[in-house]
């Protein structure tokens, strides 16, 4: 079966600035595809090109195999996306918005009652949208990408400034979708959620891909150690000199290393015969946020064997 | 897909309090003017408002209210759908660019037949008709020609519009834009190009404002209401005033028509969303 999205060299330049710079990326079907990078890397820019709205410098791209304007006009029904905040009438209800999308995609009031009742909002639907909170036009977002039952559906920071109870709902719809095997492209800041919700993820820094593979692939490999002690800013310095470091960073009065194995009694004794006295000393499971964080936060495409020192 | 965005539109433009607000406005502003009218008629044996003589004040008396509400309408239909970002949530959802342009093409003769037909022709032909004696047809030789033509100049008022907002894409600032052009660019731009060299003066004529708003002369379509008004001004020792050639004037309005709408849509379609 085809790529669902694929690109190939997709660029963007606005001026003198390079959004996006030579991606290359396949999204096959049924995959929960996160789409990651710190805020400018290019990531609503990328999206905006597959859904229609900006136009690429170079490069192409093909959404369900479809290559060609006319064809991907075409495509674009087969999609459900929103981008960046809900954008809607504000004069009209929830419904009468949806009617809107509705009537583009060739659903009906039946479909629209559904959607409408997967995402909570049924009871909200006669309310003009600018009554609405937050996480209702959030919903409503949501409630309109599925419209049309949609075989892939791209969402641009759907928990975007919802409280806890908020984002909760939009995963749980998220997770609902992709348990009926839609595939979903997802770009979001907040990485434990990316972490439990996708199967694959993309993460970019200034336009360009940084790191590419599924969840498993991209967090397996080193360990990682937690150290604290009185001084952080003196610890930090000290484990830039452990022999055996991949990479070391500070979270808060954390010192986060990376090393080759899971061994931490010489990391200790480097420590002590240094002076510092560590208070806090254990090994941690690597996640998607510890990965990132090593690839946005230092130096341009910096590999994962290499030390910030 | 066609009927979907023109059903669209219509949900948009109908559900839009902005827009009741000026359509009631300025249909209850033309009525009161029209009662006004059939009254003095009534009371007054010097004046008359009957048709089909009344189609001139119908049709052109005043008319620039009519291009000024239906094309700020256009201006606040058109410009907040770039505010509000649901220009680019329609093409994400599988409307074309060219689609999307087309629907707003549709608000056009949409706004023609509200705030002329609607909101002017109705009510003036129903007090017309009221005040109506004798047996002469309801329209005349002139009326076609003439509503064809004041059509065709505030469908090139709001073309003028509809390049602006197309071009500045907000409602405010378009609506700033579009009345001043009318009030005042396009004069100093005359006036400039007269300054340059007089040889430019005819081409002066032909700017898009003085080539629509010379739709809304009713001497245009009626030669004895020339030939009065010619009579007029030479009894006062002023110049008479002059009509447009009739194949000229509508080329012209074409031309513009082509190049506003056309240069519009080569934008839109150029730029990002």
């Amino acid at each position: 079966m085809s790529a669902v999205i694929e690109t190939e060299q997709l660029t963007k330049r606005f001026r003198k600035t390079t959004a996006v710079d030579g991606l290359s990326i396949a999204v096959e079907p049924g995959q929960v595809f996160g789409f990651l990078g710190p805020n400018g890397s290019g990531k609503t820019t990328t999206i905006g090109m597959l859904t229609g709205i900006i136009r690429p410098t170079a490069g192409s791209f093909r959404l369900f195999g479809a290559a060609t304007h006319r064809e991907q006009v075409a495509a674009r029904r087969r999609m459900g996306a929103t981008l960046e905040q809900p954008n809607f009438y504000p004069y009209l209800t929830g419904r009468d918005n949806l009617r809107i999308v509705a009537n583009v995609k060739g659903c009906g009031s039946k479909d629209m009652d559904e959607v409408l009742d997967v995402v909570g909002l049924t009871a909200r639907q006669k309310d003009q949208f600018k009554t609405y909170s937050l996480g209702m036009k959030q919903r409503l977002a949501l409630a309109a990408t599925m419209l049309g039952d949609p075989e892939l559906i791209i969402l641009d920071e759907p928990a975007n400034g919802l409280d806890p109870e908020g984002m909760r709902e939009i995963r749980d719809i998220i997770a609902r979708l992709a348990d009926r095997g839609k595939t979903i492209f997802l770009s979001s800041h907040l990485l434990w959620e990316v972490e439990r919700t996708c199967t694959h993820v993309a993460i970019l820094k200034k336009g360009r891909i940084l790191r590419l593979g599924s969840v498993a692939e991209i967090t397996a490999g080193t360990v990682l150690a937690e150290l604290r002690a009185a001084d952080t800013a003196r610890l930090h310095e000290i484990v830039k000199e452990l022999p055996d470091l991949l990479a070391a960073r500070v979270e808060d009065d954390t010192v986060i290393i990376e090393l080759q194995d899971d061994d931490l009694a010489p990391v200790n004794r480097f420590v002590a015969e240094r002076g510092v006295s560590l208070s806090h000393l254990a090994l941690r499971q690597r996640s998607l946020e510890d990965v990132f964080m090593e690839l946005t936060t230092t130096g341009e495409h910096r590999g994962m064997g290499e030390i910030e020192r | 897909m066609i009927a979907a965005i023109v059903r669209n539109e219509l949900i948009k433009t109908f559900h839009r309090l902005a827009f009741w607000v000026g359509f009631i406005f300025f249909t209850g502003m033309t009525t009161i003017q029209y009662v006004e009218s059939y009254l003095r008629a009534k009371y007054d044996t010097q004046r008359s408002f009957a048709l089909p003589d009344a189609w001139s004040d119908i049709l052109t008396n005043d008319i620039e209210t009519v291009f000024i509400f239906s094309s700020v309408t256009l201006i606040l239909l058109i410009g907040n759908e770039f505010t509000w970002r649901t220009a680019r949530q329609n093409v994400i959802d599988g409307v074309s660019k060219e689609q999307w342009f087309l629907g707003k093409l549709f608000l056009i003769p949409l706004m023609l037949v509200l705030f002329l037909g609607v909101g002017r022709l109705l009510p003036g032909a129903f007090f017309a008709l009221l005040g109506r004696e004798g047996s002469e047809p309801l329209v005349g030789a002139t009326f076609w020609p003439a509503l064809g033509g004041v059509s065709l100049g505030l469908v090139g008022a709001m073309s003028l519009a509809f390049f602006v907002v197309m071009a500045i894409r907000a409602a405010g600032a378009s609506m700033g834009v579009w009345l001043l052009w009318f009030a005042a660019i396009e004069r100093l731009i005359a006036r400039g190009l007269v300054q340059i060299t007089d040889s430019l003066e005819p081409v002066v004529r032909f700017l898009p404002s003085a080539v629509f708003q010379s739709f809304f002369r009713w001497i245009q379509y009626d030669p004895e209401a020339l030939q009065q008004a010619v009579e007029r001004a030479v009894a006062n020792n002023r110049t008479p005033p002059e009509i447009w050639d009739p194949n000229t004037l509508v080329w012209s309005a074409v031309i513009w028509l082509v190049v506003l709408l056309g240069s519009s849509f080569l934008w839109f379609r150029r730029r990002d969303l």
